[in-house]
Formats: C-alpha cells, sequence, structure tokens
C-alpha cells in the first residue's frame, strides 16, 4: 500500500513538473518555434512570375528577422485555386504559408465563381498585404486618343482581356460608364506581356492592368498613357490620371458595380490556414512587418515593382474586412454585374 | 464480312466522337462548342471511311495491322503485354494506397526477384532508384514524394 | 548605338567567359542539366525550378549562365532517352523518337545519337550567333506576327499531321484529330466555361503534357519490352560504339542544307513568342519528310528523320533567349523561369537589357553557344556507354523505366492523379502502337490544339471573319495547302509501291 503511494505521488510530481516545464516551454518557443522549423511559402503561381518573384524576395530576408529557413513551394493550377484550396485544407501549425493574388485566385474566382473552389476565403488568417495594387486602363500606342474623352469619340474600341475575369470587369464597367460605342472585350489572352504585345501591336486598343504591370509595358513601349484609375483615389505613381468617379456621374448601378471593381484590385495577401493559434498569428505579422521594412526587401523589390510605396496600404484587419465586404456583396448584384461582363466579353 | 480487331476499335472511335458531339450540342456557348463539333465531325467522318476500308477495301499484299515497330498482334503477345501492364496496375495501386517510399522498392524488388534477377541486385537497383528519386524530389526541387492514402497526411 | 560601345561590350563578354566562377557555374549547369535531362519526364523544369531559390546566393555572371545552361542541355539529354527508349525527355524531343527509336532497334543507336548531339550542338550554337546578328530587327519581326499570323503557323504546325502519318494517312488523321479534342478539355479562357471537366477540379487545367506523354511513350513501350523479355536493340551490329557515333556526325555534314533549313525554322519558331518549342521539331521534320527524294524511308529509321528535329531543337532556345532577354516576353514555361531567375538577380528583361546591360546580354548569348558545344563534347564521350542500354534486359530496364517515368509524372504538378492519368492513357498509346496509329501525330495535335483554338478565337473578336486578309497569313495559308497537298501525293506514291 505504502508502495503504491509512493509510486502515484511520483507519478504525480512528474506529471506536474512536465506540464509546468510544457508551458514554460511554450511561452518561449514561439521564436524558437521559427529559428528551428522552416517554414513553408505555398506560391499560388508558377516559378519565375510577378507573385512567385515577391515570395522569394520575402524568403530571402525571412532569415535576416527570424534566424529561421522559408522554402517556396508552387502549387498551381486552375488560376491559383489549387494553391488556395491546398492552404484551407493544410494544418494550421505555423509551418506553412500561402501567397497569392486576390483579383484572380481569391476575390476573382469568388466572384466569378470558378469551378472547384473549396475554400471560403473569409475563414483564412490574413498575416500581411504586401503589396496594394489598384487596376486602371492602360491604351495602345497606335490609338490617336490620349485620354478617356478622346475614347468617346472612338467607335468599336478593342479591350484587351485573359478571361470573363476582373481585368474585363475593369473594362466592362469603362465601357459602360462612359458609353463607348460598339466596344468589346477580346478575351483568351494568355496572360498581360501577351496583352502588352497585342497593344503594342494594335491588336487591341485599350486593356485593363494593375498599375505596375502598366508601369512596365509603358517603359516597354506596350502602352501609351494609363488613362483611368479604379480606385477611390488618384494614386502617386501616375497623379494626372483621373478616377472614373471624377469624369463621370455614375447611375447607382454602376456605383454599386464599381465598388465591386475596385474591391477586385491586386492585392498580395499573406495567409494562414484557418485555425492559427494567436501567438503565432502575432510573431508572423510581426515578423513581415519588418520584413517589408527592411533595407534589403525594398530595394529587390523596387527593380522589378518599380511602384513601391504605401499609396494603398491594408492592414490585415483593413483586408479581412475588405473580403467580408466583396463576398457580402448580394447575389442579384453579382449576377447583374457578371451579365455586364460577359455582354461585351462574349 | 469478318470484323477485324482493327474495325473494334473504329467502332469503338466513333462511339466515344458521337458521344463528344451529342455532349458538346448541350454546350452553353458557341464559342465554347465550334472545334469539339468540327473536330468531332470530322473523326467521325474519317474513321467511317477507314472502316468502309476495312470491310469492303481490297486487302493490300502484305498489309497488317502492324504496331510501328512491325510485330503482329499474336496471341502471346497480347498475354505479354497484359501481364506487363497488370505490373504496371499493380504499381499504381501501391503508389496510389502506399505512396512512392514503399511502392518504389517493392516493385523493384518483386519484379526483378520473379524475373531472375539475383537477390542482391535486386536490392540495390531498388535502393539506387529510390535514391535518386528522393533526392531529386525532396532536397533538392523541394516537392514532398506522395505518402499514399495509408501512410499520407 | 555606337559601333563603339558594341565593340567594346563584346570584348567585355568574351572577357567574362573566361571568368572562372562563370565557368564553374557553367559546368555545373552542364552536368544537372544533362543528368536530370536523361531522366524521361523529368526533364524539362524541374532542374531550372530546383536551382531557381538560389538565384540570390549567386551573382549575375553565376547564377545566370547556371540556369542558361541548364535549359540549353535539357534538349540534348531529352533526345538520348527518345532514341534509347522511345520515350522523350521533353516534349521537343517527341519528333526524334519517330526515327530516332527504329534506328535503335536497327542497332544504329550510337549513329542516331551521334547525329542527334551534332545536329542540336551546331544548331544551338548557330542560332546563337544569329541571334546576335539579328537583334537590331527582332523587335520588327516580332511586331509583324499577329494573332492571325499565329492561327496559320499553329495550324502549319498541325497540317504535318498529315506528314506523321506513316502507311496509312487517314489513321494519321485520325490520330492528330483525336489529339486536338483531348486538348479541349479543361478550363477555356475565351469563355470562362469549363469543358468535358465532368465537375472535377482536377481536369480544370486540361489533362497535363507529361503524363500524356509518359502514357503515350514510356509506359506501352516499358509494357512491350516487358512483354518480349529481350532488350530494345533486336539487331547485332558490327560497328563499334565510336564508329557510329562518328558515322552519325559525318551524317549531319552530309545532309549539311537539311540541317540548316531545319536550324532556322528552328530559329524562326524560337523568336516569335506564344507558339512553344514543341512545334519547330515537327515542323521540321515534317518538312524534312516533304522534301526528301525518299520519303517513305522516314519512320523506319532515317537518319535525316533525327538530324531535322534535332537541329531545330536547340535552335529555338537561341531565338526564344534573344526574344526573353531583348524584348523580356517569356515564350514558353522555361522561359518564363528564366526571366524570374534575371528578376531574383537584379535585373529586368527588356529592351534595357541591350543598352544598359548590353555586355551581359552579350555574355548570357555566348553562354548559351558555347554551352551546346562543351555539353554536345561530353556526350560524345559517354554515347558509346549510354547506348548501351539498349542491350540491358528487360527485367531490369522495364522497373527503371517505370519508377522513372511515373515519379517524374508525379512530379510536373505534385497531384497523384497524373500519375493515375499516365496509365490510364498506357491503354491508349498502346492501342495506337499496336494498330498503326501515329502517336507522334496524336501528341502535336494535343500541343497544338489550345494554341489554335486561342489565336482563333482572338483573331476573330480583333479582325472579324476576314482577319486572314493579310499577306504574311495568305502566304502561311498556300504553305499550308502545298504540305498537305504534298503528304497526299506522297501517301499515294507510297501506296503504289
Amino acid at each position: 500500500m505504502k508502495r503504491i503511494a509512493c509510486a502515484l505521488c511520483f507519478s504525480v510530481l512528474v506529471t506536474a513538473i512536465f506540464l509546468s516545464v510544457q508551458g514554460k516551454v511554450a511561452a518561449e518557443s514561439v521564436a524558437d518555434f521559427y529559428k528551428k522549423k522552416p517554414v513553408t511559402l505555398v506560391v499560388t503561381y508558377g516559378p519565375g512570375g510577378g507573385t512567385d518573384t515577391a515570395a522569394r524576395i520575402m524568403a530571402s530576408e525571412w532569415r535576416n528577422v527570424t534566424g529561421g529557413r522559408m522554402i517556396i513551394r508552387n502549387i498551381t493550377g486552375a488560376g491559383g485555386i489549387r494553391g488556395m484550396n491546398h492552404m484551407f485544407r493544410a494544418k494550421p501549425d505555423g509551418r506553412t504559408l500561402g501567397y497569392t493574388d486576390s483579383a484572380s485566385s481569391l476575390l476573382g474566382a469568388v466572384f466569378f465563381e470558378t469551378p472547384g473552389i473549396q475554400f471560403d476565403a473569409r475563414k483564412f488568417v490574413y498575416l500581411a498585404i504586401n503589396a496594394v495594387v489598384p487596376n486602371g486602363i492602360g491604351i495602345s500606342p497606335r490609338l490617336s486618343a490620349n485620354s478617356i474623352q478622346d475614347l468617346q469619340k472612338i467607335e468599336g474600341l478593342k479591350f484587351g482581356s485573359h478571361a470573363v475575369d476582373s481585368q474585363a470587369a475593369c473594362s466592362a464597367l469603362t465601357i459602360e460608364i462612359f458609353g463607348l460605342k460598339n466596344a468589346r472585350i477580346v478575351t483568351g489572352f494568355g496572360g498581360m506581356e501577351e496583352e502588352g504585345l497585342a497593344l503594342a501591336r494594335g491588336e487591341i486598343d485599350a486593356y485593363s492592368n494593375s498599375m505596375h504591370s502598366m508601369t512596365d509595358h509603358i517603359d516597354k513601349k506596350f502602352v501609351k498613357r494609363v488613362v483611368l484609375v479604379y480606385s477611390d483615389k488618384r494614386s502617386s505613381w501616375f497623379p494626372d490620371t483621373p478616377l472614373p468617379t471624377e469624369l463621370a456621374e455614375l447611375t447607382p448601378e454602376q456605383k454599386r458595380m464599381f465598388t465591386i471593381v475596385a474591391s477586385l484590385k491586386s492585392a498580395k495577401p499573406i495567409f494562414a490556414p484557418p485555425g492559427l493559434s494567436r501567438d503565432k498569428t502575432d510573431f508572423l505579422r510581426d515578423a513581415f512587418s519588418k520584413i517589408f521594412n527592411a533595407k534589403g526587401y525594398n530595394e529587390k523589390m523596387k527593380v522589378r515593382f518599380p511602384i513601391m510605396g504605401s499609396d494603398f496600404y491594408l492592414s490585415p484587419a483593413e483586408w479581412s474586412k475588405t473580403v467580408e465586404e466583396a463576398l457580402s456583396i448580394p447575389r442579384t448584384e453579382r449576377d447583374a454585374f457578371i451579365n455586364v461582363v460577359k455582354k461585351y466579353a462574349m | 464480312m469478318k470484323m477485324r480487331s482493327g474495325s473494334y476499335l473504329l467502332l469503338a472511335i466513333i462511339g466515344v466522337v458521337l458521344f463528344i458531339f451529342f455532349y458538346s450540342l448541350r454546350m452553353a456557348h458557341w464559342k465554347t462548342k465550334l472545334l469539339p463539333l468540327i473536330l468531332s465531325g470530322i473523326i467521325f467522318f474519317l474513321a467511317s471511311i477507314e472502316l468502309g476500308k476495312e470491310f469492303f477495301g481490297k486487302k493490300i499484299v502484305g498489309e497488317t495491322q502492324a504496331s510501328e515497330a512491325g510485330a503482329t498482334d499474336t496471341a502471346a503477345t497480347m498475354r505479354g503485354y497484359l501481364i506487363a501492364g497488370a505490373w504496371v496496375l499493380g504499381f499504381l495501386l501501391c503508389i496510389v494506397f502506399m505512396g512512392f517510399f514503399v511502392a518504389i522498392p517493392l516493385f523493384t524488388i518483386a519484379y526483378m526477384k520473379l524475373h531472375g534477377t539475383k537477390w542482391w541486385l535486386a536490392i540495390l537497383f531498388a535502393a539506387c532508384s529510390l535514391g535518386l528519386m528522393y533526392l531529386l524530389s525532396e532536397p533538392l526541387a523541394g516537392i514532398p514524394l506522395y505518402r499514399g492514402i495509408l501512410f499520407g497526411e | 548605338m555606337g559601333e563603339g560601345i558594341v565593340a567594346a561590350a563584346f570584348i567585355q563578354a568574351f572577357q567574362n567567359l573566361l571568368d572562372p566562377g562563370l565557368l564553374f557555374f557553367m559546368f555545373l549547369g552542364i552536368f544537372i542539366g544533362l543528368a536530370v535531362g536523361l531522366l524521361p519526364a523529368i526533364g524539362g523544369l524541374v532542374p531550372m525550378a530546383m536551382v531557381l531559390p538560389y538565384m540570390f546566393l549567386l551573382k549575375p555572371l553565376q547564377g545566370l549562365p547556371l540556369i542558361i545552361t541548364i535549359s540549353a542541355v535539357g534538349y540534348q539529354g531529352g533526345s538520348m532517352t527518345a532514341i534509347l527508349l522511345n520515350i522523350p525527355g521533353t516534349e521537343p524531343n517527341a519528333a526524334t523518337l519517330i526515327d530516332g527509336f527504329p534506328m535503335t532497334r536497327k542497332g544504329e543507336a550510337a549513329r542516331a545519337i551521334g547525329a542527334a548531339l551534332v545536329s542540336s550542338t551546331l544548331g544551338g550554337f548557330l542560332a546563337v550567333i544569329l541571334a546576335l546578328v539579328m537583334v537590331p530587327i527582332l523587335l520588327h519581326i516580332v511586331m509583324m506576327i499577329t494573332s492571325a499570323e499565329m492561327v496559320f503557323v499553329v495550324l502549319l504546325g498541325i497540317s504535318f499531321i498529315s506528314v506523321l502519318a506513316e502507311r496509312s494517312m487517314i489513321k494519321g488523321l485520325i490520330s492528330g484529330m483525336l489529339g486536338l479534342l483531348i486538348s479541349l478539355i479543361g478550363y477555356q479562357a475565351v469563355t470562362g466555361i469549363p469543358r468535358f471537366t465532368f465537375g472535377t477540379m482536377f481536369l480544370y487545367d486540361g489533362l497535363g503534357l507529361v503524363p500524356v506523354i509518359v502514357g503515350l511513350f514510356a509506359v506501352p513501350e516499358a509494357i512491350v519490352l516487358a512483354s518480349t523479355g529481350t532488350t530494345i536493340a533486336q539487331v547485332e551490329t558490327k560497328l563499334a560504339g565510336m564508329q557510329q557515333v562518328l558515322q552519325g556526325v559525318k551524317d549531319v555534314f552530309r545532309h549539311w542544307w537539311l540541317f540548316l533549313r531545319s536550324m532556322l525554322i528552328g530559329y524562326v519558331v524560337g523568336i516569335i513568342p506564344g507558339i512553344g518549342g514543341a512545334v519547330a521539331p515537327f515542323v521540321s521534320y515534317g518538312h524534312a519528310k516533304t522534301s526528301s527524294k525518299n520519303p517513305e524511308k522516314f519512320g523506319t529509321g532515317c537518319v535525316e528523320g533525327v538530324i531535322a528535329p534535332e537541329s531545330a531543337n536547340n535552335a529555338v532556345l537561341g531565338g526564344s533567349l534573344l526574344t526573353t532577354l531583348a524584348i523580356g516576353l517569356p515564350g514558353s514555361a522555361g522561359m518564363a523561369i528564366l526571366l524570374g531567375a534575371f528578376v531574383l538577380q537584379g535585373l529586368v528583361p527588356g529592351p534595357r537589357m541591350l543598352t544598359d546591360h548590353l555586355d551581359l546580354s552579350l555574355t548570357l548569348l555566348l553562354v548559351g553557344a558555347l554551352t551546346n558545344i562543351i555539353a554536345g563534347g561530353i556526350c560524345f564521350g559517354i554515347i558509346p556507354h549510354i547506348s548501351k542500354i539498349a542491350r540491358v534486359p528487360a527485367r531490369i530496364l522495364f522497373p527503371l523505366i517505370l519508377v522513372i517515368a511515373l515519379t517524374g509524372t508525379f512530379f510536373y504538378r505534385q497531384e497523384i492523379g497524373d500519375v493515375v492519368i499516365a496509365v490510364g492513357f498506357s491503354l491508349v498509346g498502346l492501342i495506337l502502337r499496336n494498330f498503326g496509329y501515329s502517336r507522334p501525330a496524336l501528341l502535336l495535335g494535343f500541343v497544338l490544339g489550345t494554341l489554335f483554338e486561342k489565336y482563333l478565337f482572338i483573331s476573330l473578336g480583333v479582325g472579324g471573319p476576314l482577319f486572314f486578309f493579310r499577306p504574311i497569313s495568305m502566304a502561311l495559308i498556300v504553305i499550308i495547302i502545298s504540305v498537305i497537298w504534298v503528304g497526299i501525293l506522297q501517301g499515294r506514291r507510297a501506296k503504289k509501291a
């Protein structure tokens, strides 16, 4: 009896010590956790593209900030949706993070109801947004127009787009708001480079693209100028470029469409699967904030993405709100908007 | 009029393209259905001509339903294909259920041993192929190999 | 740009080539590219993606030559598996196996590989030299080729389906059309509507190229090999390995005019962004057959059938490298990775590369040229040994081929479904093989199907139904009609014989 009691006491003591040590280890371990264990950043597009390049630049600074390693893994397919589905199912252990472009694979995909979506964009844990770039309308160097007013005088304008997506939505809204006669959207281009080349050749007259892609195309002389910016305020990169709301009186329906298009701006969120613990969320948000402020990071980003700065900045909380608002748009409004896009694109 | 095995293949092709043709008719937009309709129509037309040649055309001296390598379609050849095909299927099932780490050595050793290779050679080849695949995938390319339904997450 | 500046840039470029760091990474890239390129289904993008994370650690004159050499030598390794195993290492190598593998079965593997290597080495080298000469007019050429012309360039590639047919042109056309049909599976960007996906996410992007190639070629050949229980080579040859290799080398110089034409075809296709590398070798092969005095020999183990596609293969790289560097337009997924590598090195490909970084651009082009020569030289040393694979018994080769091919299929998109597709497709491949339907024709159709549709709808959207009323388009239409007509005539002549 005595032996059993001693054994029991000993067990309780050992368990208590073990649990208290665990508690202590847990409190100190988040930073150590990331120092010891590599983090995988799942990029939902292929290697070499803009999103992948930005991810690799972040990965190169990760070690300076955390002392640990970040591995890039490309999970591509279905316009980024495969990667998003993977992230939704991933374990929320803090070691798997995701990085995507919201206009195509997140908001755009959900909004345009791309088949195969198995994630709920509202449930991801958003850690940082490293670029928020509104879309705009750029025009071909072969066009005699220089402004949206000049475009209104031309009949049969052709806008280029990859597919019936957020890009096409921007173009469709432009046609609607400014009453561009017999304008249409030519879909099927393989990406912004193909569209840029088509613009330079004069195959298409205009397109919608993110502002930083357009600066690249202006440099390559694919785009003559940017005539519109789809946002709620002017951009410091193109201070002379007006907003649609400055040039036209929008109908209530057009205002709603404008809100939708503005929310489909190109943002690149870094996120974790649903259920990530609070302490890891805080640590990661802090880490990415440090990365974005690091000199090395900004120097490397400037090369590929010369439009840098906080013209349009969103905190993770603000981004979550944007997602919530975008996905709460009533079904009828969403369908009406998609029908407008399809009217010009198909 | 004797049906040759090539004729059955042509009938199967005709069946498939007819299905595609009628399935495509129901597609929503003309741009979506245009090419499937045209292509299935062309294949139907070509397969019908070829089927007609099989039934009614003159037999060309020396012509056989040869494979590209010239092998004739004998029962022994078919048996060989079926056995090898069964091994492929078995390997696939192993990969799906048990993942590459188990399937590669299991398949390699089993096949080699059952076809007369010595144990040590079979094990060596299995180890080398698994080692090479692992090296290329996880350390170098950062692609985790599939672990299978039984052992995966 | 002043001639003095250009001359100075050239001198700097040649000096850069002597840098020990550059040479080290060039050799490392050759080793990686060849070693991985030799593995069927794994070559291509995988080795390039493998080294991308290391770009930050390397200087531009180390990292960029590394990735360029890997890209350049991938096709050379891939041609060896195409010839020895009837499995294309990369999709552009699929045209090589049409005559390459029959040569192996005839015991002429070393000759085929020798011819392939010299063709691709010299083709790549000359294409880069041509690229250097054409820098001033490149942009004009790229601007002239619109979507309308692309429709007919792709259609020209499709028209060669008739040439790839063997004894029965109808069977060849059926194969090609089936390939076109299969390529339509997946999401159609023009309308945003998925086709033949049956509600599955997996088929949203269509069937993958690697699973289709593995299913059409690798697995059926492995099955056939296992069923015979012997070796790939069916014929003993008296020629020793190196003698055969030299015979292959001489063959290229004997057919120097075919080599030059094929190299030019590859180069021109390479500079046009948006076509990809798979078209050129098929067009070259088709051209070689239609212009040959003995077209009936093609497909039976004819060395011209190896020289033509291989000359075009590496020439594509010279052209697409220039377009990527000078305009910043990647013509293929491999070039897209290269573009990413540039950015990670702090450079942005585009017109500025030829002004602000002319010496670096010239260095990289020269690296591309030199790589072909060095890799070719290395391969020559190993051909007599590598070609012995044709004598390895089936009980060893069958499992090895399957392991490499199916694991490589998984690498492609990290989807186990691709492996299932590859095995399922192998039934198609085996049936086609057995009944005399051309698998290269099916593959060509598969590669070109969605390209054709895409450019067709863009052209219709841009130019309306009469979009083809343009000089270059009309010229291409005439060439297409000629190709089909010659194909029909050759088919009739072959039947009479």
